[in-house]
């Protein structure tokens, strides 16, 4: 088999679990942010899962366009990969690959701790709101650009795929508004508990 | 969900912890997790594991069927090529007589999305030849050639012993990545064929399979106009 061929592969294969990785963080981010993570798994299982998915995606991205660019039949080089709308052939396509790469490598980056505890919430939190347009940009670069994208199996996928983000959007959006009309009362007393100002609040 | 809410581990780790009022890291009785200070016990082990060990089976199980269904012919199947006309079909009336070349198989695929470089004369599929037998006229088809991709055919024109046009009427277009590799490599390779006047033209980058193809199949169609 040439090495090509076998780049072309494992190029499909490594993308399609990238996008599978991340469709999963993002269910388990929005879970965790909407408290609906359920009794069985304590809470921070759901956010320390969310973060390992996150760098597992960074990871099987970077594959991804390794082998993109070890497939020499793509015509695809360094500089196509890594500066968008650089590309000869399917220009946008590959933008919008490029473009979510980069929302996932600052996603995980800001998301490391060190670099976390330098951030301020607000604009840590505006930052991560970003992992949306990093999923579209990535629905959009695999509908484009994946060889694959004609065939009722990935169609099927995709499908399912925006459902999975979907319904964790909606749960959070509920939940958002449920904690903003219910304050947070003591089990004792059932006084309203008094939460210091920025804390708890997105 | 139970109300309220399990304290967000977020603010949970805002929060101060409180000391340990009697343990000590010297403290036989302590706990593990105080004698060894500050390190915390791993969470979701299993989970990250199992993530772990579903991506890589999942790229190793898309990997073999990508390389299966390729082997295996894929999609669209590479059988479906006609049987290939072995040369283009002369007829010589006589040694000085007009040469009429009869016009390429009519079952050979065209796409009808390779753009025609450089036609300097009007397409046709019958190119009677008027001039004397060293001026080559005419169009001739060379054989398709299987790629790992897919099958290439290459049809010529010749005009006064001039290649004029030549067109890939076959190439591969089982997926959009064919697609877009073939729509930017063949109007190169059909430029670079009426440049060289030959099959000694170079291989366009990303497009190696199907170059290869294109050359082989210009030089049986160049080996059947210079056959007669």
């Amino acid at each position: 088999m040439p090495a090509a061929s076998m780049a072309w592969y494992l190029s499909r294969s490594t993308g399609i679990v990238a996008a599978l990785l991340a469709v999963a963080s993002l269910v388990w981010g929005l879970r965790f942010a909407a408290r609906h993570t359920g009794t069985r798994l304590r809470p921070n299982w759901w956010m320390t899962m969310h973060k390992w998915l996150g760098g597992m995606t960074l990871v099987f991205t970077l594959l991804h366009v390794t082998m993109a660019i070890l497939d020499t039949d793509a015509g695809i080089g360094v500089v196509q990969a890594f500066v968008p709308h650089t590309a000869d052939v399917q220009r946008w396509a590959i933008t919008w690959g490029v473009v979510a790469m980069y929302l996932f490598v600052v996603l995980v980056a800001t998301s490391v701790a060190r670099v976390r505890r330098r951030i301020p919430r607000k604009i840590w939190h505006a930052i991560h709101l970003s992992s949306f347009a990093a999923i579209v940009t990535l629905g959009a670069h695999s509908l484009m650009m994946g060889s694959d994208a004609s065939s009722s199996w990935f169609v099927l996928g995709f499908a399912v795929l925006v459902a999975l983000a979907v319904s964790p959007i909606t749960v959070r959006l509920l939940a958002r508004g449920e904690r903003h009309r219910r304050p947070i009362r003591s089990t004792l007393t059932g006084a309203p508990l008094r939460v210091p100002s920025g804390v708890g609040r997105r | 969900m139970s109300w309220p809410p399990p304290l967000d581990p977020l603010i949970h780790g805002r929060a101060r912890p409180a000391t340990p009022p009697s343990t000590g890291p010297t403290d036989p009785a302590a706990p593990p997790a105080a004698r060894a200070g500050a390190r915390r016990k791993p969470v979701a082990v299993a989970g990250r594991v199992t993530s772990v060990a579903l991506s890589i089976a999942a790229t190793g199980g898309l990997t073999w069927s990508f390389a299966h269904a390729d082997a295996s012919g894929g999609p669209a199947p590479r059988a479906a090529l006609p049987p290939p006309p072995r040369r283009a079909t002369t007829t010589t009336t006589t040694t000085t007589a007009p040469v009429t070349t009869e016009p390429a198989a009519p079952d050979v695929v065209d796409s009808g999305t390779t753009p025609d470089v450089a036609a300097t004369e009007p397409s046709s599929s019958t190119v009677a030849a008027t001039q004397a037998p060293p001026a080559l006229t005419g169009t001739f088809t060379g054989d398709p050639v299987q790629t790992r991709y897919g099958p290439v055919q290459v049809q010529v024109t010749y005009a006064n012993g001039t290649i004029t046009k030549a067109s890939a009427v076959v190439y591969p277009t089982r997926s959009r990545r064919d697609l877009a590799i073939n729509r930017r490599a063949i109007p190169i390779l059909q430029a670079e064929t009426l440049t060289a006047q030959s099959a000694q033209i170079d291989t366009v980058s990303g497009a190696t399979y199907t170059t290869y193809g294109y050359i082989d199949s210009l030089q049986s169609a160049i080996d059947a106009a210079h056959a007669h």
